[in-house]
């Protein structure tokens, strides 16, 4: 039995424990919001927080989560990051990216946010540079990167 | 080989843990009741409920391009409607819908004139149902803001009061369309529908379907095109954990269309363990005669092949007088490499094949055609086949090549549960439908004022259409016609000729199609002969598009449905595009020393595009591109936010594969596999500045999808080349 905390909440699984989370995340518990871009941690597709930190959850084992707290897009949106009021309905990133229209198919943009939001939760004002070096792993077909960057400027520069 | 079937119990219990309900985020279109009279449905695009509400159907799938954003827009403006009181049905395939076929970019082209059409006819019968109520005439009523006013009276009555005197009327077999100047949402920009949904995670992509007592699977598919299985050991794979049993999907005959290569499938209860169960099959291939391909020797087939003479697809004055004059004669090949689409949700489908019925959810460009296809697999009837699409995490052209949906509609069949056919990364890269690598050969001769007066053309690639055409070996007349048959250019001799190549991969479209490779070697040889006749390459492009002219596209269908890249030519908007680049760009004035830049232009869908790429370089390492610029003439703009998005992504989507984007072939198999070896632009790799010019037009809407990607490899070959001074001619760019 493996036991964790997701969005908040306490969990516990007897799934093998070499399973990596981000199938977990989406055939066993149901959450599919994580996605699958590449499964080696090359594109950022099922960025998670893992302790705060970004991480891929198609690379995390569950049996490396053992006590540890994970957040997924749905759990960002309902305030589970530290400095975001329970009460909003949006992360700060999740509105600018409205604010910015920055989707278009929108299937890589849940493991975006996750980026973005663990960039700003650890560099609250964060250069052009910093922006390139927390995103270059985060791919994106579509091309919608001038509207991230615009979007993280925006908060960086407290606008959104 | 195994039957699985669930039993009523392990069904409930598989259904309880996945949460039980069908999670579809897009609404289906409603069923037109024949006796709801409160419900107004006088057009399968759009019903008014007794609160007012409205329902506008798209019938084209939402993978990025803004359909769902753009469409609806449309038929609330003629309709008068207000926007928060509007809301988007997915169509389901239904053929009431006309073409639905996402793919080409024509989803505005082709719909721009029924949702008007559709916004206007309820739009005059619910003034018609107001004046009755009122009895009043008509003329003096008029529709605003989701109501019917009497402007000299003052009276007012909201849409929700009126629809269920106007379902009584006849529906207008000519409803008046309203004048341009009267648009309120068509031109002005707005941002994603859906936007809400995909930043909260709650979209639901094809990868995302779930649904009661599904089980998961993947393949182990044909290593090389048209392997065959000669022994398969699975044992081993149905002793992993969590694994249900194998299915074979059967080796189809060519002509195959988009019938899948021969594989194993491997079923299981979750998607890891139905990966981990494959990864233990053991499947003797005979890999047969393409085994043999290979990109080198392939490349000196088709170098072979554009030095002899191919099929003319167009000939204009004499070409062997012409090349043979007096004058500056140009030389030079074009080369591009084959691409894989990689959309960010590899390809996927859900099926559930059960009772002589089909039921198939999945992220595919093209519904009607996935039920027509699924129905002849089965052998079952049409209506039959019932498939609803979901949001696409990216197609550009792959989702309409529907391989994968056979494969999950065989191992449902099979398996007699509802299955996830999910593909990874490497089964998207390796088991592509690849674009093509290319050759052209470039010949001319320039005449006194310095212009080609005579100009040799040869094109040689494997034709898309060796899907329904056993044994084909040379590009098809649609093909040389997006970009080389309909190009631009007022030249009196002209040759264009289609030279044999075979197909030893499977290949297929990918955004912009031939476009891609035309528009490089097209754009890299006018500046090369205008280097030659020592004139500036965008004056050079204005003097050789001669006078303004419109000419009918040769090779061009006239039916709008199996018409690409448009059925006329245009040279003055052609003309303008450059022109308004230029002027915004400032062509003419010097540049900072160290920065450097080229110009491409391109028409194509429909539409007329240019592009400068502009990089900087001080004589070590590569160049760096600093910006983009493109001009974009796509008609009448529905939704300018859209345009832009498609305008940045084009740019990035065409200098990723300009830059790095290369499949190549050993053995038969495509040497990449992941974003690894194959890759796409990084944000840390994006220009820091993209710039849409979106120019005014009352012409019909274009294309915008496709449009903008053909002109960035070739404006960046040209910046290469300013900042270098060699030249580029092969794609990707190697410096």
């Amino acid at each position: 039995m493996i036991e964790f905390e997701l969005n908040g909440r306490a969990v516990s699984t007897d799934a093998d424990a070499s399973m990596p989370l981000l199938w977990w995340l989406r055939d066993i518990h149901g959450l599919t919001g994580t996605k699958y871009g590449c499964g080696i941690g090359a594109c950022g597709a099922c960025t998670v927080h893992i302790d705060g930190e970004p991480g891929r959850a198609c690379l995390s084992s569950l049996g490396s989560l053992e006590g540890r707290k994970v957040i997924t897009i749905e759990g960002l949106a309902h305030g589970a990051v530290a400095g975001t009021p329970a009460a909003t309905a949006l992360h700060v990133v999740q509105r600018a990216w409205m604010d910015h229209d920055v989707a278009q198919c929108g299937y890589c943009q849940a493991g975006q946010i996750m980026s973005a939001a663990a960039l700003l939760s650890a560099n609250p004002r964060p250069d052009e540079a910093a922006i390139d070096a927390a995103m270059a792993g985060n791919l994106c077909r579509c091309g919608t990167y001038p509207r991230i960057r615009a979007a993280l400027r925006a908060v960086a520069a407290g606008e959104a | 080989m195994d039957t699985l079937k669930l039993s009523r119990r392990e069904f409930v219990r598989a259904g309880g843990r996945a949460g039980a309900v069908l999670v579809l985020g897009l609404r289906a279109a409603p069923v037109r009741s024949e006796s709801a009279t409160s419900l107004f449905s006088p057009d399968v695009f759009v019903s008014i409920d007794a609160a007012g509400l409205v329902l506008v159907t798209v019938s084209r799938g939402e993978m990025g391009q803004g359909v769902r954003t753009s469409l609806p827009r449309i038929l609330a403006d003629e309709l008068e409607a207000d926007l928060a009181r509007v809301e988007v049905v997915q169509g389901l395939a239904d053929q009431r819908y006309g073409d639905q076929n996402t793919d080409g970019s024509r989803s505005v082209r082709m719909l721009w004139s029924p949702l008007r059409r559709a916004g206007a006819l309820a739009r005059e019968m619910l003034v018609r149902a107001a004046a009755e109520h009122w009895n009043l005439p008509a003329a003096e009523c008029r529709a605003r803001d989701h109501a019917v006013e009497h402007p000299a009276t003052g009276r007012r009555l909201d849409y929700a009061q009126l629809v269920a005197r106007a379902a009584k009327l006849p529906v207008p077999e000519t409803p008046v369309l309203k004048d341009s100047a009267d648009f309120r949402f068509i031109g002005v920009a707005a941002p994603m529908r859906d936007a809400r949904a995909v930043v909260t995670g709650s979209a639901i992509y094809g990868y995302d379907v779930r649904i009661p007592g599904m089980k998961y699977a993947c393949v182990a598919r044909a290593p090389v095109f048209d392997a065959r299985i000669r022994s398969l050991d699975d044992v081993a794979a149905r002793a992993v954990p969590g694994v249900r049993g194998t299915y074979r999907i059967p080796f189809s005959a060519h002509p195959r269309s988009f019938r899948p290569e021969e594989g194993i499938a491997v079923l299981a209860d979750d998607s890891w363990s139905a990966m981990r169960g494959r990864d233990a099959l053991s499947i003797d291939w005979n890999e047969g005669a393409n085994a043999t391909y290979e990109t080198g020797s392939f490349r000196a087939e088709l170098r072979e092949s554009v030095s002899q003479a191919g099929k003319l697809r167009l000939q204009r004055g004499d070409i062997t007088a012409g090349l043979a004059a007096e004058g500056v004669r140009v030389e030079a090949d074009y080369e591009t490499a084959m691409l894989a689409h990689a959309p960010m949700e590899p390809p996927v489908a859900v099926a559930w094949v059960r009772d002589g019925r089909c039921e198939i959810w999945a992220p595919v460009q093209d519904p009607q055609d996935v039920r027509r296809r699924v129905a002849d697999w089965l052998g079952i009837a049409p209506d039959k086949v019932k498939v609803t699409i979901t949001f696409l995490g990216g197609a550009f052209g792959r989702k309409s090549q529907i391989d994968f949906v056979f494969e999950a509609v065989e191992v449902s069949r099979q398996a007699g549960v509802p299955v996830k056919l999910f593909w990874t990364r490497e089964d998207d890269i390796r088991n592509c439908y690849f674009h093509a690598e290319s050759v052209h050969r470039m010949e001319a001769r320039l005449g006194a004022d310095g212009l080609p007066s005579a100009w040799r053309m040869r094109a040689a690639y494997p034709s898309i259409d060796w899907m329904d055409v056993k044994g084909l070996d040379y590009p098809m007349p649609w093909e040389t016609g997006m970009g080389l048959t309909n190009m631009p250019f007022d030249v009196p001799a002209v040759s264009i000729e289609a030279c044999r190549a075979r197909v030893p991969i499977r290949i297929g479209w990918l955004r912009s199609v031939c476009n891609l490779w035309h528009a490089f070697a097209l754009n890299g040889f006018i500046d090369e002969m205008a280097a030659a006749a020592g004139i500036d390459p965008v004056s050079y492009r204005l003097r050789m598009l001669g006078k303004d002219r419109v000419f009918a596209a040769p090779n061009e269908e006239p039916d709008p449905l199996v018409n690409f890249n448009g059925t006329r030519v245009d040279t003055g908007r052609y003309r303008r595009v450059i022109e308004h680049l230029a002027e915004r760009t400032h062509w003419s004035e010097a540049l900072p020393t160290g920065r450097f830049r080229g110009f491409a232009a391109h028409n194509s869908f429909y539409s007329y595009v240019a592009t400068v790429v502009e990089v900087e370089y001080d004589g070590r390492g590569a160049p760096r591109v600093t910006r983009i610029d493109t001009a974009i003439d796509c008609g009448l703009v529905v939704n300018p936010e859209g345009i832009r998005k498609q305008v940045e992504g084009a740019a990035i989507f065409g200098l990723g594969a300009a830059l790095f984007g290369e499949i190549t072939a050993q053995g038969g198999r495509a040497m990449q596999s992941n974003f690894g070896d194959y890759r796409i632009l990084r944000l840390s790799e994006c220009p820091p500045v993209i710039e849409a010019h979106i120019m005014r037009s009352d012409a019909e809407p274009g294309g915008a999808g496709e449009p903008p990607t053909p002109t960035i490899a070739p404006a960046l070959a040209a910046a290469f080349f300013a900042a270098t001074g060699k030249r580029f001619r092969d794609l990707p760019l190697r410096v």
